[in-house]
């Protein structure tokens, strides 16, 4: 039964506009209501919430990781009755650890369908539970996370707490993918996470800490009719600021108007960026063995911001090769950042997402 | 070469011990040929058959080129019969499946000797016994002195030292006898066999060399 | 030795000696075949049922590290939660399982499994096509309450396209799913059951009403450090047990294919017994037919020893000859025994299913090793059976060969170590039927078997110088006959065994069938006392355990003229380990019409022990097999814990091959928690027509699904039906056995025939007539065929207390009555006389042709 699953989609689906669709749609920007909207919001039909980040040993040597729950609404009530184990949502989670200074990139999944209590969504509270891996957010704010899978030898356990409060992205947290109205996700952010933790790797725990990022998005359908992929970039600089970019492609790879981005400054109120207003350049490539091609080193500049520099991985083989979703791929690595901003050296370190070069996006559900 | 001393053989016939050899002893040189005579139940066949290796004697002693005849194991024995001897009977005995040329190789085939030259001998030897154009007919299809022909060249075949022959004329006619016994003198000559034919026929008998005549399981002087 | 010139010798010699002596080499030929072919029939089929079974279970399950599943009853569903938080658990997915029928399609029904996408993806061995949509949309699958995938054999058979809807019932839920994907098996699950269907699991309870059930629980372990999963597998077992309910059954899945295996192990010796008989009177034959060939080529043999062949090359010779024709008859068996096994296939898969397990069997499937291995023995058979007459020729001095006479009849050999030959076999027969009654090793049963044909077949020269005892008939032929039987004996002696073995068998066999028919008919008169009987018919059909819609009893019960209606429910499990069944009465219905026989009881009445408390009555056969008595306890486990059960009484029955526990239907229930029926037992008011209630029942419950009404009658036939088709394999090979045996005849008149040539031949010149000759020949048959059959007639009255009080009682348990089937066994003892007159033809025709001249001529 392997290909019954190839052709579910992983995440972000698109689909055209149904006048009978019985999902709800990002058209207006929510009216946000925390700690409710860290919940849930089964109404749309895709959300998820998102941790990465950059990390450090005792000895300095560097780490990064990514923790991700997905839901995926397959109808907003099951058709079956009488079962436990009647279908509404497909539940997905990821979870990857870079080890720079041994070259390793791991990664593992979840797929389920959440039966008998296997998932367990709270609609109050950021309370996560997905076959096993957990995130839940404290009383104090902190968001603590767990996942292993002892097949692949890799797990986490971290507490995350947030440095700065939270960031509502593009216009009061509507997150516009393409020009279409309703294609697009209600979107917030923690921009900088005071991190502490372990990370297993081949099965051996150590201790880390350092910085990481968190976004929760839910939408119906994100992304346009044509589009590709997305490039997108999270960054934290040394200096306390941030920078969220991202690039939805359409074909010939133009960078789609909807495209836009945040500046996140050490104080002070978040900034909304434009397509316009930022470019992102492709250094170099990486080919993968399936002989995808991903770009690799990116020199980005935000001309208004008087920021420029370049983005290169930590390793250049960061790539998600999800057998059990049905071989879906994406990179999805640390990376770090060196430039300038208003003529002084600037430097940090990140997270680069890239979709849509090995594996195609939303296929099976474009309609 | 051959050698016998008072040799002794008696049968169990249901109730009644017959003695069919009453102490022989003989001694036939290389190149000898002898004929065996005697009445019907003298002990002729079975004398042939000790010296032949077929047998083995109730007591006595016989020795074929110095190999001990009466106390080899049988598979010993059949290696000898198989290198050294050589054998006519009165029925023929070729096997009717196979054809003459076959037969005529059959002992060399038993013991692994088929070559190029064997086959040229076998050619030979049919050319000899006048059988050539007959080499690749069944037995059935051949006259009595034809058999005997060729059962005197598949004796031959492997140039045994000696050739045993039991009333090889026995169910030929006077014309067919007389042609096979010539062929065995000559052949035995020319090839140097000791030859040891068994026979009732005064005639036959002069044609050897030396004549044993025996009486009731005995030489008769 | 030289094995190289002997072998030469062989290939220009024997192979043309194989062509001019064709009718005596092919009757050897076929007397090898037709062993070999049994036994190669029998062996595919056996074959075929494991792996087809072991395929529709690989399909179904996967090939997990480790299995729960529920026998008799299904598990809770919440059972999984046990596994998917222990540690060692990598993967775990559920099943549930049923077999529904198909109201629009009577006589086929879905073998449908209920599966859960998401878990069990490491686990599946089938390919699921959309047959909508490409590519797939696998959505469909999980997200669609009706969607169901099919296999393409049945999809075609019931001329349903993607798309199409299909009814199907099970115990009283409807639903209509809807055919959307194909279902591919792996290639390596040749001969999976074609009704299997695959939906998602939440489509079947919901469709079906079994909400919060599943049947099995598969899943993939973590290996240890060593790279093992048997120590993780046991530690895991250890953790759960406690948790487990007590009529789970957890561990390996190798378990559950072993356990079937067990199940059919005693049906299928059965079937490799008999078809072993034919072979060993096939070896008979061989042996008979190189004594023949030995006999006749004994100047010739000698002619190659006074050449120098030695006395091994002549064995390597004789037995050489006899492996090169066995070859030929072991590849002419094997293709003939692939085409009887496909011809016996439905019969055997349709015995399996209705005493065993749920099995569907669509074509062979040859195993090249088991056939390589019919092959071997069918080898194994001709070089021993050449050996014996093959080493006595090695032994002859090639002087006597080489004397000119009769070579064929020789001084007749001493009886005594025939006499003794057969004692000691009696002697073992009786020591094997010990050991597999009192020392509990079942199998040994047909060691006893084997030793009393032995010694039927070691009896039997020595009954035929008997027979020659007696004053011949008073006309020349018979004199002539009578002498030659006599001094034929050292060949007759030969195919009069092989004769009295087959005989021996067929009419044992037929003794044990018939008396067995005779028991259960008998007990069926006595137990079925009903008017009318209700079933699912995916039950008859496809020997599932389905419950009957509830409603059917509430109708039946509403009926006009319908006096009482009693239920019953039945249940496989596993008690002890060992195969059972399970069965729930309305015990007060059974009592007040339809009384058991009981063999013992408790002191009290059996029926209100029962209906007051765990008490459970049980059949003669569970008593005996597991060695339990009235008063003993009895465990049962159920979903409500294991529950001791005190033995009330131990009745009759036939309806079990591995024994029946009956509870009352109020216990089960309490005890169980199952309420589901399997069939009702109507009685009708006295002078009430059952066509009639029958009739109205059948509309009434039409539009309910698929049932099967039947009457006493209808039953009773059923019930026989299955009987006769379960014996039909057996009366297959007592045919063959037979017609070996028929054979054997032939083959050894043609052989004296052939050694008779010059006697023939003064015969005539001495002025016998044709018909004098046949005449001679055909009593010298009857001779034959009487020594054959006497012997046989009364070895099979032994052969058939041997399989009712040994065999029967080792493996199954059952009190079968002695019925003798006069008529059967006269129908076989004339069958046989007229088959050994009409063998003795060929022969006797051709040695009545023979020309004096050519008879007379030496070769």
């Amino acid at each position: 039964m392997k290909t019954l699953i190839s052709f579910l989609y992983f995440f972000l689906a698109a689909s055209g506009l149904h006048a009978t669709e019985p999902w709800a749609r990002a058209i207006t920007p929510w009216s946000w209501s925390f700690p409710r909207d860290h919940g849930s919001h089964p109404e749309f039909k895709t959300e998820w919430w998102y941790l990465t980040g950059n990390l450090d040993d005792e000895k300095g040597n560097p780490y990064g990781y990514e923790l991700t729950f997905f839901r995926h609404g397959l109808q907003p009530v099951a058709t079956q009755t009488n079962s436990g184990w009647a279908v509404r949502d497909i539940f997905f989670g990821h979870l990857a650890v870079t080890d720079v200074r041994s070259g390793k990139f791991l990664f593992s999944e979840k797929i389920t369908r959440g039966a008998l209590g296997e998932v367990v969504i709270s609609q109050k509270d950021m309370q996560v539970q997905l076959a096993g891996w957990t995130l839940q957010r404290k009383p104090d704010s902190t968001l603590a996370m767990s996942a292993s899978d002892p097949t692949t030898g890799i797990g986490l356990d971290l507490s995350a707490t947030p440095l700065k409060p939270l960031i509502l992205q593009g216009e009061r947290g509507l997150s516009r993918k393409s020009a279409t109205p309703g294609n697009a996700s209600h979107y917030y952010s923690f921009t900088r996470l005071q991190t502490t933790g372990q990370l297993e790797i081949a099965g051996k725990k150590t201790p880390v800490k350092g910085l990481s990022w968190f976004d929760h998005e839910f939408s119906t359908s994100a992304l346009g009719e044509n589009q590709e992929g997305w490039d997108w970039f999270c960054l934290q600089f040394d200096s306390g600021d941030e920078l969220m970019l991202y690039r939805m492609r359409n074909p010939g790879d133009r960078t789609d108007p909807a495209s836009s981005g945040t500046w996140i400054p050490a104080h002070g109120s978040s900034l909304p960026l434009k397509s316009s207003d930022f470019t992102i350049v492709p250094l170099d490539e990486w080919k993968t063995s399936s002989g995808a091609t991903y770009p690799s080193g990116w020199k980005i500049s935000v001309p208004s911001l008087q920021l420029s520099g370049e983005v290169q991985p930590l390793l250049l083989d960061q790539e998600l090769r999800l057998q059990r979703t049905g071989n879906i791929r994406y990179w999805e690595g640390a990376c770090r950042f060196a430039g300038t901003r208003q003529g002084k050296p600037l430097s940090g370190r990140g997270y680069t997402e890239l979709t849509g070069y090995a594996s195609p996006i939303g296929q099976g559900m474009k309609e | 070469m051959l050698e016998t001393r008072d040799l002794h053989k008696s049968y169990e016939a249901g109730e009644a011990r017959v003695d069919a050899l009453r102490g022989i002893t003989l001694k036939i040189l290389p190149g000898e040929i002898v004929s065996i005579t005697g009445p019907s139940g003298c002990g002729k066949s079975t004398l042939l058959h000790i010296l032949g290796a077929l047998d083995t004697p109730t007591s006595g002693q016989a020795y074929l080129e110095g190999h001990p005849l009466h106390s080899l194991s049988d598979d010993k024995l059949t290696a000898l019969r198989r290198l050294k001897i050589g054998f006519v009977f009165q029925f023929f005995h070729l096997l009717p499946t196979l054809t003459v040329e076959e037969n005529i190789l059959l002992p060399l085939l038993l013991s692994g000797r088929v070559n190029s030259p064997a086959r040229t001998r076998a050619r030979e030897l049919l050319a000899t016994v006048g059988l050539s154009d007959r080499s690749h007919h069944r037995p059935h299809q051949l006259s009595g002195g034809q058999l005997q022909r060729a059962a005197l060249a598949r004796a031959l075949i492997h140039q045994p030292s000696i050739l045993l022959a039991d009333e090889p004329t026995g169910n030929l006619d006077s014309t067919s006898s007389s042609m096979v016994i010539d062929l065995i003198t000559r052949l035995a000559r020319q090839e140097k066999t000791t030859v040891v034919l068994v026979t009732h026929s005064e005639e036959i008998a002069r044609t050897a060399d030396r004549r044993i005549a025996l009486v009731d399981g005995r030489i008769q002087s | 030795m030289n094995w190289f010139p002997t072998l030469r010798v062989f290939l220009s010699h024997g192979g043309r000696d194989f062509f001019r002596h064709k009718t005596l080499s092919l009757l050897n030929l076929l007397a090898l075949t037709v062993g070999v072919a049994a036994i190669v029939a029998i062996q595919t089929v056996n074959e075929t049922a494991l792996r087809s079974f072991r395929a529709s279970l690989d399909l179904v399950a996967g090939r997990p590290d480790f299995t729960i599943e529920g026998q008799g009853f299904r598990l809770p569903e919440k059972l999984i939660l046990l596994l998917r938080n222990d540690p060692a658990v990598r993967e775990v997915t559920p099943t549930i399982q049923l077999v529904a029928s198909l109201p629009d399609h009577p006589g086929e029904f879905l073998h449908l499994v209920g599966v859960d996408p998401f878990s069990n993806q490491e686990l599946v061995t089938y390919h699921l096509e959309d047959a909508l949509r490409s590519p797939t949309d696998a959505i469909a699958f999980v997200s669609e309450s009706d969607t169901i995938a099919l296999t393409r054999p049945l999809a075609d058979r019931l001329h349903l396209r993607p798309g199409d809807t299909l009814r199907a019932v099970s115990a009283g839920h409807q639903a209509n799913l809807r055919v959307r994907f194909m279902l591919e098996p792996s290639s390596d699950l040749l001969g999976a059951d074609d009704h299997l269907a695959i939906a998602d699991i939440a489509t079947v309870q919901s469709s079906f009403g079994l909400g919060g059930q599943i049947d099995r629980i598969e899943a993939l372990l973590r290996p240890d450090a060593s790279g093992k999963i048997t120590a993780v597998r046991s530690s895991l077992l250890e953790r759960l047990a406690p948790n487990l309910p007590a009529h789970a059954r957890a561990g390996s899945p190798e378990r559950r294919g072993q356990e079937v295996e067990k199940m059919l192990g005693a049906f299928q010796l059965n079937l490799t017994a008999l078809s072993l008989i034919a072979l060993v009177v096939g070896m008979f034959l061989v042996t008979n037919t190189v004594a023949a060939n030995v006999a006749r080529r004994r100047a010739e043999l000698g002619l190659l020893r006074s050449l120098g062949l030695d006395r091994r090359s002549v064995i390597i010779l004789i037995v050489g000859e006899s492996l090169l024709l066995a070859l030929l008859g072991a590849g002419l068996g094997i293709f003939l025994g692939l085409q009887v096994a496909r011809i016996l296939l439905q019969s055997v898969s349709s015995t399996v299913t209705s005493h065993y397990v749920l099995l569907s069997m669509k074509d062979i499937i040859v195993n090249p090793w088991s056939l390589l291995g019919a092959g071997l023995a069918g080898l194994l058979a001709a070089g021993l059976a050449a050996w014996w007459p093959a080493r006595e020729a090695s032994l002859v001095s090639p002087m006597d060969a080489l004397q000119p006479g009769n070579s064929a009849d020789r001084a007749s050999s001493p009886q005594s170590p025939f006499l003794r030959a057969s004692l000691l076999c009696l002697f073992f027969t009786l020591l094997f039927s010990a050991t597999a009654l009192y020392a509990r090793i079942p199998r040994t049963g047909f060691l006893a078997a084997l030793g009393i044909l032995l010694a039927a077949a070691f009896l039997a020269p020595v009954f035929g110088r008997l027979l020659g005892g007696l004053p011949s008939p008073p006309i020349a032929s018979g004199k002539l006959a009578h002498s030659a039987f006599l001094r034929g004996l050292h060949r007759h002696g030969l195919a009069a065994a092989a004769l009295s073995v087959a005989v021996a068998m067929a009419i044992g066999v037929t003794i044990m069938v018939h008396s067995f028919r005779a028991t259960v008919d008998q007990w069926i008169g006595e137990s079925i006392k009903a008017d009318l009987f209700i079933a699912p018919s995916t039950n008859l059909i496809a020997g599932a355990l389905e419950p009957l819609d509830p409603q059917a009893e509430t109708l039946a019960l509403a009926t006009p003229g319908v006096r009482a209606v009693g239920t019953y429910r039945e249940i496989r499990l596993f008690l002890n380990g060992t195969p059972a069944k399970l069965a729930a009465c309305r015990l007060e219905i059974l009592r007040a019409y339809n009384p058991l026989t009981f063999l013992s009881t408790l002191p009290g009445d059996p029926y209100e022990l029962c209906q007051k408390g765990d008490f459970a009555i049980i059949s003669e056969n569970f008593a005996r097999r597991r060695q339990i008595k009235p008063g003993d306890t009895v465990f049962l486990p159920t979903p409500t814990g294991t529950h001791p059960l005190q033995v009330a009484a131990i009745f009759r029955d036939y309806t079990s091959e591995s024994g029946l526990l009956l509870l009352d239907r109020s216990t089960y229930r309490r005890l169980t928690q199952d309420q589901g029926l399997t069939s009702l037992a109507i009685h009708l008011e006295p002078g009430i027509s059952p066509k009639t209630v029958g009739d109205s029942l059948r509309e009434q419950l039409r539009p309910r699904g698929e049932f099967l009404v039947y009457s006493q009658a209808g039953l009773r036939d059923e019930a026989l039906r299955i009987f006769d088709r379960s014996f039909a394999v057996t009366a297959l090979l007592r045919t063959l056995a037979i017609a070996v045996a028929a054979l054997g005849v032939t083959l050894s008149l043609t052989a004296l025939g052939v050694e008779r040539t010059r006697e023939i031949g003064i015969l005539r010149a001495t002025g016998a007539s044709r018909n004098q000759i046949l005449r001679t020949i055909m009593i010298e048959a009857a001779y034959l065929g009487a020594t054959g059959i006497s012997i046989g007639l009364v070895t099979g009255f032994a052969v058939a207390l041997i399989l009712m009080q040994v065999i029967n009682r080792a493996f199954f348990g059952w009190t079968i009555d002695w019925h003798t089937p006069y008529p059967s066994l006269l129908g076989i003892i004339l069958g046989m006389m007229i088959a050994c007159l009409l063998a003795s033809l060929p022969p006797a025709w051709r040695a009545s042709r023979l020309s004096p001249a050519e008879a007379l001529r030496s070769e």
